[in-house]
């Protein structure tokens, strides 16, 4: 099946999951978003083709979420190599954890979004343990003890 | 237990996500999707990686030469769109089969400790089927 036959819940998904990719670093979606997208969009024809069109829908809690923490680790990640542009991605990163932060409060007030993930809290949990990793408390060096 | 090389030895223990993707790529190379399909058909659907997982681990594997491309193609059951296949180099095998040792041992050592069954028997009420 061509994405272009793809029937909608599947083509819709896919184009919004095309649209998140952009909370990684360009670098890691040059090298991985095109092959991303397309494992995404072979597990929703799957679902939809085995489970109907709801079902793709029930995809989406989980794929938030492994979005969400994916993107935040690998802009860590970018944060800990030495290089320019540091207090930029620290702002761009905040942004992002404000709206993984927003994703989490939402969830919590959707206690079966979190039991369809059949891990609750362990999100929390992870967000918590990575900041504790890097330190949490502002830029790793060079930079201000606040972001800015 | 073998003797474990330095080199395999400093990226013990393994995450659990690297871990599972060396498994599915030990039976054969496999691209993106085939691996999240051979990891959910492998747990009885309790483990189910995300994309964002599965290729943030694949980087990182690419990285300590675990794995390697074996090329780009069509998978004939899916559809006409090429995809990218990896592979299990001799090095990431050498890694695994320390990865599982290790998990062995501590499986051993819950059964000593009367945490498990001997393998067979029936499992532990409340505890994982």
């Amino acid at each position: 099946m061509s994405a272009s036959r793809d029937p909608w819940p599947v083509a819709a998904s896919a184009r919004l999951y095309g649209v998140l990719l952009a909370a990684y670093p360009a670098r890691f979606r040059c090298e991985f978003g095109a092959e991303m997208l397309q494992a995404f969009r072979d597990a929703s024809r799957e679902t939809y083709r085995r489970r109907g069109p709801f079902a793709v829908l029930r995809l989406w809690p989980r794929t938030l979420g492994d979005l969400a923490r994916s993107a935040a680790a690998e802009r860590f990640d970018k944060l800990k190599r030495p290089g320019r542009g540091r207090r930029r991605q620290w702002r761009r990163l905040r942004s992002h954890a404000i709206l993984y932060g927003a994703y989490t409060t939402t969830s919590a007030h959707f206690p079966r979004m979190e039991a369809s993930m059949g891990r609750r809290h362990t999100l929390k949990r992870a967000f918590v343990r990575l900041f504790r990793r890097h330190g949490g408390t502002g830029p790793p060096s060079g930079g201000r003890s606040q972001p800015p | 237990m073998s003797q474990i090389e330095p080199e395999v030895a400093a990226l013990l223990p393994l995450t659990p996500a690297a871990f599972q993707i060396l498994l599915a790529l030990a039976g054969g190379e496999r691209h993106g999707y085939g691996i999240m399909r051979e990891i959910a058909d492998g747990s009885g659907g309790k483990t189910r990686l995300g994309p964002g997982t599965l290729y943030r681990s694949i980087k990182q594997m690419l990285a300590a030469g675990l794995i390697e491309e074996s090329g780009e193609r069509p998978d004939p059951a899916l559809d006409d769109e090429r995809r990218r296949y990896y592979r299990l180099t001799a090095f990431g095998r050498r890694v695994a089969r320390a990865e599982a040792e290790r998990l062995a041992q501590l499986v051993d050592m819950a059964r000593a400790k009367r945490l498990l069954g001997e393998p067979g028997a029936a499992p532990v009420p409340g505890g994982i089927a």
